[in-house]
């Protein structure tokens, strides 16, 4: 039974139509790589046989990805680019199939003006960024109303009720600003437009940021601070207090430096301070305004507390600054320090109040009449300064510090190990736009090889586009180099064929990660 | 009515398969003399094809290679890995590789012919891949992709020709 299939197979095999080959690209206008004056009206694809398109897609030099019309003429493909085409570097991708129904597709780029400059640390403001920094302020907003007055609660007095449904209210607020700076992140880091916010996939992307881990944070602290104001015990508004103060600490530019335990360390501690100096202002301000005799026992126990608290806020700053910055000068000329300086202005007005609260109004409170509204008047405007001083906090995500412009973009360093050969490759910066690769090649037993070639593909692992393959050169250090631009962020991956000798190739693939 | 209808499919498949340079007989069964007739369907994007390789596979020996009129023919001999035994002596080296030297433009086809011995060093029931190089005036088509375990062939872009190998009952 088995035979007769196998005779019966090997019949068919012989009469199968022999001269059926897949379509290959013969020419391309504008050529591959070509640099021109003016977009080009059509782009043409030319195959050795008559072909049928598949999938076509577009990306623009900003990433925008689009399905452009397609005209099949036999074995010409005539593609419209998208009517705005812009200077930059566009890129094609192509899926045709042939009459032997095997698809085959491939990347064609070209650019008008000049080529792309690779998307640099600079250019990290995305409307995603924006939304993520509005985000953040209304939830530090929350969070010190709310973790503020719970900490208050348990380290002076209990706030007046008007100040504890203002407290709770901002508390609430924190859940829903945690989830749209979460989808701000996921949007950001997809170079996506707002409105994807629904897709999935910025979600699926959004979980994987740091920032989602300190958003959770942030929700479950402003949940117990809630519970704290309702219920007061001590307890529960110092764990929102240690909750909240840990949601900084998981995640942002100052939390990353290594070594991260000791800056994550600092960075709890500093926005811990934060938190009780900022939150108590509300409860201080009710206080004196509601019972005047009553308000300097409450003055004189915050200005207890708050001594330590403000040795620690300078401290632990100070530091950060010190990891932040290459040199003073940074504090004018980047973009970071101008914040920084900003933000180092509006906290010495608010220490300059809190100074002139402690030792001046506060000692004269029992006095006389007008003092309790002279120091809640300081009071307020320290308030006010609080307030710009988190805008400026949360700011802080859109501007690059000088240490990651110093260091650049890190490069995705992958090692790929195979049968007859491995490679160490680095792939940088690892960004949207043009990236560049270096191949260390070496045979299984770690012994130095010289292969007779080496290519390197790029596919997004979603299946949005073909490959981008590139021929790499070896250079005179026996290191392999090969440019590729990536025009989409997102999980790519990486396949690297080396050509050991005429008759033997490895293929060696990878995965890594494109940033926006 | 399962039989036609697997054949069918493999069918289909094997048209696809007939993209590639392939070998007209795709099956034999091991100690025998194979004939592989070695189908070339094109050039290298639009180029003439002016040398064919075939690297030999440890475990087939004697080859002898049909001489084709119009190319020259060299072959490159070497030792092999092991010692065979063929006809009551013992083979220690014999051809390693093909070489075929003319020209064959890209709009047409043709074949290209040699034997060899399918030792029972080979195992049997697994595919033997021979992967053969078409050398053009700047490029190459290099048809030496094997596929690893769990891959179809029809999953590689340029898949080695290769030769299912039977028991030696089916012959």
């Amino acid at each position: 039974m088995i035979l007769r299939v196998l005779s019966l197979v090997a019949l068919l095999l012989g009469l199968a139509p022999a001269a059926l080959a897949h379509a290959q690209l013969r020419a391309a206008t504008p050529v591959a790589g070509a640099v021109l004056a003016a977009a080009p009206a059509e782009v043409r694809l030319q195959f050795n046989e008559p072909v049928a398109a598949l999938t076509f897609r577009w990306v623009s030099p900003d990433g925008r990805l689009s399905e452009p019309a397609v005209a099949v003429q036999g074995d010409t493909v005539r593609v419209i680019p998208p009517p705005d085409a812009a200077r930059g570097t566009h890129l094609l991708s192509w899926r045709v199939t042939s009459a032997d129904g095997h698809p085959v597709g491939g990347t064609h780029l070209f650019s008008v003006g000049a080529p792309s400059a690779t998307a640099d640390a600079t250019a990290a403001e995305t409307a995603g960024a924006r939304l993520a920094a509005f985000a953040r302020i209304i939830l530090f907003a929350g969070l010190a109303l709310g973790i503020g007055a719970a900490a208050f609660a348990a380290l002076v007095a209990p706030p007046a009720r008007s100040v504890r449904r203002l407290a709770t209210a901002g508390a609430i607020a924190v859940a829903p600003a945690a989830m749209a700076l979460t989808g701000a992140e996921g949007l950001d880091r997809l170079g996506a437009p707002p409105s994807r916010l629904a897709d999935a996939a910025v979600w699926a992307e959004a979980a994987q940021a740091p920032a989602s881990l300190s958003a959770l944070l942030w929700t479950l602290a402003a949940a117990l601070a809630a519970v704290a104001l309702v219920r007061p015990r001590a307890t529960l508004g110092l764990a929102a207090l240690g909750l909240g103060a840990l949601g900084f600490a998981a995640s942002g530019h100052a939390a990353s430096v290594s070594p991260r335990w000791l800056t994550g360390a600092l960075v709890a501690t500093h926005a811990a301070a934060l938190l009780v100096w900022l939150g108590a202002l509300t409860p201080l301000a009710a206080a004196l305004a509601r019972d005047r005799s009553g308000a300097a026992p409450v003055v004189r126990r915050f200005a207890a507390v708050a001594a330590p608290m403000l040795a620690l806020l300078a401290l632990s700053g100070a530091a950060l600054v010190w990891t932040q910055l290459r040199a003073p000068a940074d504090l004018l000329s980047t973009g970071y320090g101008q914040l920084l300086a900003l933000k180092l202005a509006l906290v010495a007005g608010m220490l300059g109040l809190a100074a002139l609260n402690r030792f001046v109004l506060a000692p004269r409170l029992t006095g006389g009449a007008a003092a309790p509204m002279r120091l809640r008047r300081s009071i307020l405007v320290e308030i006010g300064l609080g307030l710009a001083v988190l805008c400026c906090a949360a700011a802080f995500r859109l501007t690059p510090p000088p240490r990651a412009l110093e260091a650049g973009p890190a490069p995705v360093a992958i090692h790929l190990h195979g049968r007859l050969a491995m490679a160490d490759l680095a792939v940088s910066p690892a960004r949207v736009g043009l990236n560049t690769v270096v191949a260390t090649v070496l045979d299984a037993d770690f012994a130095p090889l010289t292969p007779l070639s080496v290519t390197v593909g790029f596919a997004p692992q979603d299946g949005a586009l073909e490959a981008v393959r590139v021929e790499a050169v070896r250079g005179d250090d026996g290191v392999w180099r090969a440019e590729a631009v990536l025009p989409l962020p997102g999980a790519w991956s990486v396949i690297v064929d080396v050509l050991v000798s005429d008759f033997d190739r490895e293929r060696l693939g990878g995965d890594f990660f494109v940033a926006p | 009515m399962r039989t036609i209808l697997s054949a069918a499919a493999l069918c289909a498949l094997a048209g696809v398969a007939h993209a590639h340079a392939t070998f007209e007989v795709s099956e034999a069964p091991v100690n025998s003399t194979y004939k592989a007739v070695l189908r070339v369907p094109h050039g290298c994007e639009g180029e003439a094809t002016l040398k064919v390789r075939v690297r030999i596979p440890e475990g087939v020996i004697a080859v002898k290679p049909q001489p084709k009129a119009g190319w020259t023919l060299d072959t490159v001999k070497g030792p092999y890995a092991q010692p065979y035994t063929l006809w009551g002596s013992t083979v220690t080296e014999g051809v390693v590789e093909i070489v075929w030297t003319g020209e064959l433009l890209d709009e047409h086809y043709d074949e290209f012919v040699f034997r060899g011995r399918l030792t029972d060093a080979l195992p049997v029931g697994e595919v033997l891949y021979i992967p053969t190089v078409q050398e053009c005036a700047t490029k190459a088509e290099r048809w030496i992709e094997i596929p690893a375990a769990g891959q179809n062939a029809d999953d590689l872009a340029y898949p080695a020709p290769g030769v299912t190998i039977l028991p030696a009952s089916a012959q």
